[in-house]
């Protein structure tokens, strides 16, 4: 009885087993339910990954926290002739000038209107080893620290190019609701746009 | 505030005398022409500019090298009478280049000019962008291309495949 509970026994605690239970043995399985229960709370020390949480159009993305050295608000993007689509141009930061990439044209996210539709935007500098750049994201929703067993592996059906570039995807609550947000690495979007040139 | 000048055909002939190279001057920077196509802004080293004069037919502009759009079909109401010819070094040194106004000629520190970023350099079709000058103007500080007159591309950007060609990817697009 009380000994089968356990955290692979579906039957509630303090329900029905333990109504069936010998009342002299009621506490004894309350408590081995409890114990059952907190040995399931596990993720408390769990490795987490910071993560950056944004939208691009209708869906969420997040980049890992290391990977995002700042996030800034959406300003004046200056163009530059002769950059691929997705390179939207140059920003001054405090002195540094960097690049700024789309991310919506990158992943394949583009609508056909040039213009962003995910404003009030933001920039999010990132780096990863030798590289760096800003990529023109939507709005930020979030930073979460995110389970690194709660993270699943990219699914089939998720469409080039954005597969090759997703460490995996994460069910997080954003805004109130669950949400399917899909965490993006940053060193392969680098490297593919380098090795472009 | 300081005065911006403009510049002129006897002030950029003098700039011309030093057309050998880059000029430093004594705080190591450099003096740009700036001017501009359909609201943006572009400089080029003072010392690729020959003169500045009034548009004769024949010259490309600098929209069609960049394969910027026109300014009719940016909505713009150019006339030629805000258009100027920039007599620059490199191909275009006997035809000229249409440029808009105003053009101005101005001082930049070394401190305020800019390697392109590595993956911008990287991805750029344009062999002709060398640089970023950081412009402090009133309404805040603008990035404007540098340019190296040497290396525009000889004719219309439609016809100038080294400078615009498109490495693989954006579908043959290149930003404007």
């Amino acid at each position: 009885m009380c000994a089968d509970q356990g955290p692979e026994n579906d039957t509630p605690v303090g329900t029905a087993a333990v109504d069936n239970a010998d009342p002299d043995d009621a506490l004894a399985c309350i408590l081995a339910g409890r114990e059952a229960d907190e040995g399931q709370i596990v993720d408390v020390d769990a490795e987490t990954i910071k993560t950056v949480v944004f939208a691009v159009r209708d869906d969420l993305y997040a980049f890992p926290g290391h990977q995002v050295a700042e996030i800034l608000p959406l300003g004046r993007i200056w163009p530059v002739p002769g950059c691929p689509p997705a390179l939207e141009g140059v920003i001054d930061v405090r002195g540094v000038v960097w690049s700024v990439l789309g991310l919506a044209e990158l992943i394949g996210a583009g609508g056909d209107d040039d213009s962003p539709t995910d404003a009030p935007g933001a920039i999010l500098l990132g780096r990863v080893v030798d590289m760096q750049s800003g990529l023109r994201v939507g709005p930020v929703l979030d930073v979460l620290d995110v389970p690194l067993t709660h993270i699943m592996p990219p699914p089939e059906t998720l469409p080039e190019p954005l597969r090759s570039l997703a460490l995996g995807v994460v069910e997080q609550p954003v805004g109130g609701a669950i949400r399917r947000v899909v965490l993006l690495d940053m060193q392969p979007l680098f490297a593919h746009w380098r090795e472009r040139g | 505030m300081r005065r911006v000048p403009r510049i002129g055909p006897a002030r950029t002939a003098a700039a011309g005398a030093h057309a050998s190279g880059p000029v430093l001057d004594e705080d190591d920077g450099l003096n740009l022409v700036l001017f501009h196509w359909v609201g943006r802004t572009f400089a080029l080293p003072s010392a690729q500019v020959y003169g500045l004069g009034a548009v004769v037919d024949g010259g490309s502009s600098i929209g069609d090298l960049l394969g910027l759009p026109e300014p009719e079909a940016a909505g713009g109401t150019l006339t030629r009478s805000t258009e100027r010819m920039l007599r620059v070094i490199g191909p275009h040194l006997e035809k000229g280049l249409r440029v808009q106004e105003p053009v101005l000629q101005r001082h930049f520190s070394a401190r305020s000019l800019y390697p392109l970023p590595a993956l911008l350099a990287a991805c750029l079709h344009l062999g002709c962008v060398r640089a970023l000058a950081r412009w402090d103007r009133g309404e805040g500080p603008m990035l404007i291309p540098v340019l190296d007159a040497r290396r525009l591309p000889g004719s219309r950007a439609s016809d100038a495949a080294p400078c615009v060609a498109d490495g693989g990817g954006g579908a043959g697009r290149i930003n404007p």
